[in-house]
């Protein structure tokens, strides 16, 4: 214990140390929003990628791997391709570019100046800053169930200290701090899974032995999970199955394609000085997603094997129930004691570094979008109304945390994929890529995409619906496909995320009504076109 | 098929492993790739006496001001 206490303390010096060269070197505004525009890719890239995979990924979706094995490894092909690979080449050159064109210094400020729309800044503001403490509170209680676990503290203790120490330095270095301990994270997130990575397989005899074994047990996969439509952790599921449509609409599709309008990550594009950070950034960003979603994904699946051969019981079982506990069991149990220390500060690492971009982007959200532009604020003190909203939506946060249930940590990430790909997608590819989108094409692809979202979660769809009892209360009815006959298409609508409905809805309504309406002049386009 | 039960998953295996490798290959072909100059440049602003003025009322120009020339000072 002692031995974990030391090196966590070490750690948290390094943390404040870089906060507090965030600080010293934030005097502008463009520093606290967009790190001054000069970061070095390295930089850039382990911020970007410690920013999107958190404890989210390793510790919700690891777990999710041990229930639903290696078919979770979709979602790291799609986190490297079209997160990493599209994201930063088509997405991330020509952000980056319109951003200075435009002078934006947040997500929604890019799209409202784009548009020339201060209401699409402010309800992007705010569809952020009001749903990114939920997808916080994910990951806050991901590394605090880590901790009770790991240090035998309190659950409710580790959620208001971590809380603190993070709140400390992104309220006082903006993004700077963010990105610098983002980077350091990263770079220790790196090093523990590759450890994890090659014990794992270590203990089950080699890659291809450790895959057989896992193959061997599919009799062993719980009858519940079977019934679902689950045929094995490396044999997949069963078509067009309950779990099936879980795996690849919510996980693999709602997660992997809604990593393209994250504001926290979209935002990282414009903090580089040219499209050489960015093309260095792909390399990087490539390999270190691999590590980190590949990896956990990887470990998760096998952790049932490994959990078999010393205890006969399955990781489930092991972690009682509970899907997030599966990971910091494995690593409690099978992992030797000094890479259990070193593990807790990675998924501290790991948690930290995307906690402190969710605070920042949901403070810059309503400081910046909301407060100054659709309110009208002055601008006079820019920074400090930015720092207002890092504490709101900490607090936010933090009374997420403290009321959600068990085991939502991956559908909490989901959800809030999700939501901002059906709100922010179209309007935000057709942004950088298409001259003939309008002002109400944007709107009314926004607006859709959000509504079709939100009803499709209370009304249909089930794990969301049956637990929010909106749809119970009004129509009797857990959901409203509960009543039709069961295993035809419609019941198994339940079980489709709402992406899958409202980001081709958004997409139609971008398109239809962009050709229907006025077209921006050619000089309002023009200059956003200027740096390409 | 690497051990694994189905196609499915192995397939999975192999795309992540692909998909990296094009990521490193991107990296490495394009490590010095500026891309086209910015025409438009970031709004520079000052600290004078603690208190931010800026170098401009427009985003200076590619040719033009950089932090402290401007005509905020």
């Amino acid at each position: 214990m002692i031995g974990k206490l030391i090196i966590i303390a070490v750690y948290l010096c390094v943390v404040f140390y870089l906060g507090y060269k965030g600080w010293r070197e934030t005097t502008r505004t463009q520093d606290f929003m967009l790190a001054g525009r000069g970061m070095h890719p390295f930089i850039m890239a382990f911020s970007y990628g410690a920013t999107f995979i958190s404890t989210s990924a390793i510790i919700g979706f690891g777990g999710a791997a041990g229930l639903f094995g290696f078919s979770l490894l979709w979602l790291t092909f799609a986190n490297i391709f079209v997160g990493i690979f599209l994201a930063m080449v088509f997405f991330g050159k020509r952000t980056r570019r319109m951003g200075l064109a435009l002078n934006s210094l947040t997500f929604p400020e890019l799209l409202g100046r784009r548009y020339r729309s201060s209401f699409i800044q402010g309800f992007s503001g705010m569809v952020i800053f009001l749903f990114i403490p939920a997808y916080a509170a994910a990951v806050l209680i991901g590394i605090c169930r880590m901790i009770e676990v790991g240090l035998h503290l309190p659950y409710n203790a580790a959620l208001i200290g971590v809380t603190l120490i993070l709140a400390i330095y992104v309220i006082t270095g903006g993004l700077k701090a963010v990105m610098y301990t983002d980077a350091f994270q990263g770079s220790i997130m790196t090093f523990m899974m590759l450890i994890l990575l090659v014990t794992t397989y270590s203990l089950l005899g080699g890659i291809i032995e450790g895959h057989e074994t896992l193959t061997q047990m599919a009799h062993l996969m719980p009858e519940k999970l079977q019934k679902g439509g689950m045929q094995g952790w490396t044999q997949g599921a069963t078509f067009g199955s309950p779990l099936w449509l879980t795996i690849y609409t919510t996980i693999v599709y709602g997660v992997g394609v809604g990593v393209l309008a994250q504001p926290q990550l979209a935002v990282r594009f414009m903090t580089v000085s040219s499209d050489r950070e960015l093309n260095r950034a792909v390399l990087f960003g490539g390999v270190f997603i691999l590590l980190m979603t590949g990896v956990a994904f990887v470990v998760g699946a096998l952790s049932n094997a490994v959990f078999y051969q010393m205890f006969e019981k399955i990781s489930i079982a092991m972690a009682k129930g509970n899907v997030d506990k599966i990971i910091p069991v494995y690593v409690d149990r099978i992992m030797p004691g000094w890479f259990s220390a070193l593990f807790l500060v990675a998924m501290f690492a790991a948690a930290m570094s995307t906690l402190s971009s969710q605070y920042h982007v949901g403070g810059t959200s309503l400081g910046r979008d909301f407060v100054e532009k659709a309110l009208g604020a002055s601008r006079e003190n820019s920074i400090a109304v930015n720092k207002i909203g890092v504490v709101i939506t900490v607090a936010a946060a933090l009374l997420w945390a403290l009321v959600l249930p068990m085991s939502v940590i991956a559908r909490a990430t989901a959800f809030f994929f999700g939501l901002c790909a059906a709100s922010f997608l179209p309007a935000f590819l057709f942004a950088l890529y298409w001259r003939g989108m309008t002002k109400a094409g944007a709107i009314s692809s926004m607006v859709g995409g959000f509504c079709i979202s939100m009803f499709w979660l209370l009304f249909v769809h089930i794990k969301e619906a049956k637990a929010l009892g909106l749809c119970e209360l009004l129509t009797g009815q857990p959901t409203l496909a509960a009543a039709a006959p069961q295993g035809s298409w419609v019941w198994l609508l339940q079980w489709v995320d709402p992406n899958v409905v409202a980001l081709p809805f958004s997409f139609l309504l971008a398109v239809g009504i962009s050709l229907a309406s006025n077209r921006f002049d050619s000089e309002h386009l023009d200059a956003c076109w200027r740096n390409f | 098929m690497l051990g694994l039960g189905s196609l499915e998953a192995a397939l999975a295996v192999w795309l992540s492993l692909a998909a990296t490798l094009l990521c490193v290959v991107y990296g490495a072909l394009n490590w010095y790739a500026r891309g086209k100059p910015d025409i438009v440049r970031e709004e520079r602003t000052v600290v004078v006496r603690g208190r931010q003025a800026r170098t401009s009322g427009e985003q200076a120009e590619e040719t033009g001001k950089h932090e402290g020339q401007g005509d905020g000072k």
